[in-house]
């Protein structure tokens, strides 16, 4: 009877996972935006005025660490889009 | 609250001499002033023939003046910034952004926001003035300075919207995998916020005539007057009217404006003399004072209505 529990717990989490994907992606890629908005000015892109960006920077370490790790999948971001819709 | 006079035109038009004589004599008045050249070029010094510094300097009686120091107020910014950013950082990336706050230092834009926090910095430590008067720098600097906060609305307005559209995404997945939607306090969003009220409450009280008075100084010449003109349009359309318009350097009569452009013409003139001399030192501007006293008067009355 646990054992049956355990399998559908996992079940259910996989179920889970899998209806989030897509949406995660989305929600990982407005963070981006937002990220590069801000911090644009910081890899070359236009950026709102420099009072804006200074004003928001004490509370966008997430943002600055994601998009220095965005940068280490820079070159393979359509493998990265794949794995979520699963075309192999 | 004192009562803000910002003295507004193009270069060399005399709005730091006007700015000068209009505190005088609101000295005179028995009212306590503070006149603070926000003009990056200060010739404050030159004009009252004194050794004008970054902090109040008692004048006379009643008057106060001092010159903006741009610079310093920028770098206290950044170095306001950097701390903050060290404070709130866990991991290594604070110490790369180091070198950035040294190329902020000259970035173009940063003028605006240094003389505006100097601004707002001035009315808060000073509530025992009756009136500020400041001395703005020539009129593209000072648009920048006006058009600030409603540009940082335009981009905070915009961040929220995207910032709250990011929450709503992390909402329905924690739902989802989680079962239910626990509330933790979103820093960049809190921050947007608190920057947008901040604006917005500066807007407000920029648009409010009852504390502030915007003078516009212009000279009898058709390039002061379009540039005045351009001014005007631009300050009505963000709901700050021209209080007054000032003619200075004219002959004192209305018929030296005949190339005042069409839009001025509701606008009540102040006709003030041209001097035909250098008006410095404390006694050279009691004594311009004392052969202009009805324009001076007229101006401040202008102000205090």
């Amino acid at each position: 009877m646990s054992k049956m529990k355990k399998i559908l717990s996992s079940m259910d989490a996989v179920i889970r996972s899998h209806a989030t994907d897509a949406i995660e992606l989305e929600y990982l890629e407005l963070e981006h935006i937002f990220g590069l908005l801000i911090l644009g000015q910081f890899v070359g892109l236009p950026a709102p005025p420099p009072h804006i960006t200074l004003d928001m920077l004490p509370v966008m370490e997430k943002h600055l660490v994601l998009l220095i790790k965005r940068t280490e999948v820079a070159r393979g971001p359509l493998s990265e889009l794949f794995s979520v819709l699963e075309v192999s | 609250m004192a009562k803000s006079v910002f003295m507004l035109g193009k270069g060399g038009t005399g709005k730091t001499t006007l700015a000068t004589l209009l505190g005088i004599h609101m000295a005179y008045s028995g009212f306590k002033v503070l006149l603070v050249s926000l003009d990056p070029a200060h010739n404050l010094s030159d004009i009252l023939d004194a050794n004008i510094k970054s902090k109040p300097t008692s004048v006379m009686n009643g008057l106060r003046v001092m010159e903006v120091d741009l610079d310093g107020a920028v770098k206290k910014y950044l170095k306001d910034t950097a701390q903050a950013v060290q404070r709130n950082y866990q991991y290594l990336t604070a110490l790369n952004l180091e070198k950035y706050f040294d190329l902020y230092q000259h970035t173009p834009g940063l003028d605006a926001h240094g003389l505006l926090s100097v601004y707002q910095n001035l009315l808060r430590d000073h509530r025992d003035l009756d009136f500020f008067i400041f001395d703005m720098p020539p009129t593209a600097l000072s648009l920048q300075f006006f058009r600030l906060p409603g540009l940082s609305v335009e981009w905070l307005h915009r961040l929220l919207e995207l910032r709250n559209e990011i929450l709503e995404k992390q909402k329905i997945i924690t739902r989802i995998k989680i079962g239910k939607y626990t509330i933790e306090q979103d820093k960049p969003l809190e921050q947007i916020r608190n920057r947008l009220q901040e604006y917005r409450d500066l807007i407000k009280n920029l648009q409010n005539s009852r504390f502030n008075a915007y003078s516009l100084i212009c000279n009898p010449d058709p390039l002061s007057f379009n540039e005045a003109a351009d001014i005007a349009n631009n300050f009505t359309a963000w709901g700050m009217p021209i209080t007054n318009l000032i003619v200075n350097k004219s002959e004192g009569k209305p018929g030296a404006d005949e190339v005042r452009p069409q839009e001025f013409r509701d606008l009540a003139a102040i006709y003030i003399k041209h001097a035909g001399r250098p008006i410095t030192g404390m006694a050279g501007l009691n004594q311009f004072l004392s052969e202009n006293k009805g324009g001076i008067a007229e101006l401040f009355a202008g102000i205090n209505s």
